[in-house]
């Protein structure tokens, strides 16, 4: 083998190298810029607001609300970009937890309406949820919410009540 | 004595060959324009028909079976509590919940069934409803209260007709009471008056119906109405860039619709032949033989006649104009009449008779889409619009300059002004379902396309459509209703 036949093979072996580094270091800028918008996926039950005004919950109105429904409505408006996600308590780890639709999280990046709606299903008794917007990881605005879902047996006991006052 | 039988017998033969040649030359179609179609079908309307309607009040051509195939509600969505039940029009169980309410809507509208009591609550209770056991009817479209009144009941006049003008959707409500009554909410369009009506109707039937109907119904756990969403409302702190009708239903999650191709009439084994054409010719009143025709450039085909233009155009558009001043054609039959009542009877006859001449299957697609209400602006001018329809899914085609629907109708004082059908079917293809983007991805366009600071979009309605682009392709896309006005969102 040549000097200079030689001496071009390293040059290859350098720019793929090169090539390697540079593709290994944009893999790991993008994957910090997705961390940065994607929300825990669990929260501490201690958690605080380390900002205001980043998310307003629109539905439920009530921060602490009864019904019988077997799912629930949760509507916020929130600046744009802002990353809005739905956690729900979970009595038995003693944290939030990221809300799952069909496999899917109930979180998204708010739009230009600069509104956020989705729907997820409720178990019976006391069902506490939190709901966060996100600038980025450190500013972030957070409201937790309960729903207490009421067995029907003793809502139609209720209304029985109020028939019979209603018909007498 | 032979002689005379053969003179005899050419005699014969020569009367014979007489008559066969007259009668050929009388019955073929070149004797007179138009042939003899106009003496039949003069003798059919005029003599057969009135005789066949005292006996059967439904047959085709009668205004009244007509208008109720051709106005059907969008959808009716069944409410028992958080559980929610869709019925699309044209999809499975949507006939049986669309039976169910006309069924007692006519009976309260004819008199039928007693009215315990009547007054009026607020838009709040109205959309309260919603969430509890109700049937909400949603016609999609502002209707004058004499053609709702004659859809449900067959009166135009009744006795509701004082307080309801304009009526788009109604609930039927079943209450938490031991009493044996259903209440009926109808929203008066033009007052803006929720009307409630308690009335005497065998609950638990009723119940049970609407039992029957959810658990027929697909599920769907991503609906919310847009007052449960409190999207109806400004807030407070911040600014609202959109907001929505709070009876606008809303689909959270992103939906896939099946595929689906046009078909031109051609494609069919009952093509658009001469035969065909001289027979949708004539419903134009335009003459055959006194006609000029030729193809255009574009291999459109022309037939024109002094004050009308009909053109065929190859990708199966059916245009007749009125020339500018001209009297148009007289789509009364003398009758005139300037009310919205009497233009829908004209136009729908008109549409009837030209869908005749179409596969049966074409007119049971077709549903009346446009908003059927008086025009103040103008008197006796409207424009009537009917939408193909495939499982419920309105399609609209791209024209050079907007989305037109798949029949338009102007009608000046019982007169057609235009005319515009696409002569086209539409049908599900069997390929892979296509996904439609997210609704709130959709109002995100419209804000970024038309939101100017201080003054919040009103979404009135929005909905799924395929559009037919110019090259015959089929994509569904989000028509969202602003401000009257129809916005088709694009990707």
């Amino acid at each position: 083998m040549s000097e200079d036949s030689l001496g071009g093979a390293m040059m290859v072996k350098k720019r793929i190298l090169r090539i390697g580094v540079l593709l290994l270091s944009l893999i790991l800028l993008m994957s910090l810029y997705t961390s940065v918008f994607a929300s825990p996926e669990v929260l501490p039950e201690t958690v605080t607001s380390t900002a205001e005004g980043y998310v307003t919950l629109l539905a439920p109105e009530q921060l602490t609300s009864s019904t019988t429904n077997k799912s629930l409505p949760i509507a916020a408006s929130a600046p744009e970009g802002t990353v809005v996600t739905v956690y729900r308590y979970s009595y038995t780890a003693g944290n939030y937890q990221k809300v799952v639709v069909g496999e899917v999280p109930l979180e998204s990046v708010v739009g230009s309406t600069t509104l956020f709606a989705g729907r997820t299903d409720l178990t019976p008794g006391l069902n506490k949820f939190l709901i966060r917007g996100a600038k980025d990881d450190e500013t972030y605005t957070v409201i937790p919410f309960e729903v207490n879902v009421l067995n029907e047996g003793f809502m139609d006991r209720i209304k029985g009540v109020i028939n019979i006052i209603l018909a007498k | 004595m032979v002689k005379k039988v053969l003179k005899n017998l050419t005699l014969v033969c020569s009367v014979l060959l007489t008559v066969v040649l007259v009668c050929q030359i009388w019955f073929s179609s070149s004797f007179l324009p138009g042939g003899y179609d106009f003496l039949i079908s003069g003798f059919k309307r005029h003599v057969i028909d009135p005789i066949v309607s005292l006996f059967n009040p439904g047959v085709a051509n009668d205004f009244s079976q007509n208008f109720k195939t051709l106005y059907r509600p969008e959808k009716i969505v069944v409410n028992v509590f958080s559980q929610r039940g869709v019925f699309a029009d044209g999809q499975e169980g949507f006939q049986e919940a669309y039976n169910t309410s006309n069924d007692i809507m006519g009976k309260l509208l004819s008199g039928e069934l007693t009215v315990k009591s009547r007054e009026t609550v607020d838009m709040d209770t109205y959309a309260s409803l919603l969430k509890g056991k109700s049937l909400y009817v949603d016609y999609g479209k502002n209707c004058d209260y004499s053609l709702f009144s004659f859809n449900a009941c067959g009166q135009a006049q009744t006795g509701f007709s004082e307080e309801l003008s304009v009526v788009r959707d109604y609930v039927i409500s079943l209450h938490d009471t031991i009493m044996n009554d259903v209440s009926i909410y109808v929203k008066d369009q033009k007052s803006g008056n929720v009307y409630r009506y308690i009335v005497e109707l065998d609950k638990n039937s009723l119940d049970g119906k609407i039992t029957e109907l959810i658990n027929l119904s697909p599920e769907n756990s991503f609906l919310s109405y847009a007052f449960e969403l409190n999207f109806h409302k400004e807030k407070a702190d911040t600014v609202s860039k959109i907001l929505f009708e709070p009876m606008v239903l809303m689909e959270l999650n992103s939906t896939k619709l099946p595929a689906v191709s046009g078909r031109k009439l051609e494609d069919f084994d009952d093509n658009i032949d001469d035969e065909m054409m001289n027979t949708i010719l004539r419903d134009f009143s335009i003459n055959t033989r006194t006609m000029w025709r030729y193809t255009d450039l574009t291999d459109a085909r022309v037939f024109v006649e002094n004050d009308a233009t009909l053109t065929l155009y190859p990708n199966g558009l059916l245009e007749y104009v009125a020339e500018d001043g001209g009297p148009g054609l007289d789509i009364s039959k003398g009758e005139g009449g300037d009310d919205i009542y009497d233009a829908m009877n004209h136009a729908v006859d008109f549409v009837t008779t030209i869908c005749g001449h179409l596969p049966e299957n074409y007119f049971s697609h077709l549903r009346l889409q446009t908003d059927m209400v008086e025009n103040t602006d103008s008197q006796g001018v409207y424009r009537i619009c009917f939408d193909y329809l495939v499982d419920g899914v309105p399609v609209r085609h791209k024209t050079g300059d907007g989305y037109a629907h798949t029949i338009e109708i102007e009608i000046d004082n019982g007169r057609l002004k235009s005319y515009r059908q696409y002569l086209k079917f539409y049908e599900k293809s069997g390929e892979p379902e296509i996904s439609c983007m997210a609704m709130m991805n959709a109002a995100d366009l419209l804000v970024d396309a038309l939101y100017k600071e201080g003054e919040p979009l009103w979404i009135q309605r929005i909905h799924l459509c395929y559009v037919e682009n110019e090259a015959g392709t089929l994509v569904p896309q989000w028509n969202a209703t602003i401000n009257n006005q129809e916005h088709i969102i694009q990707e």
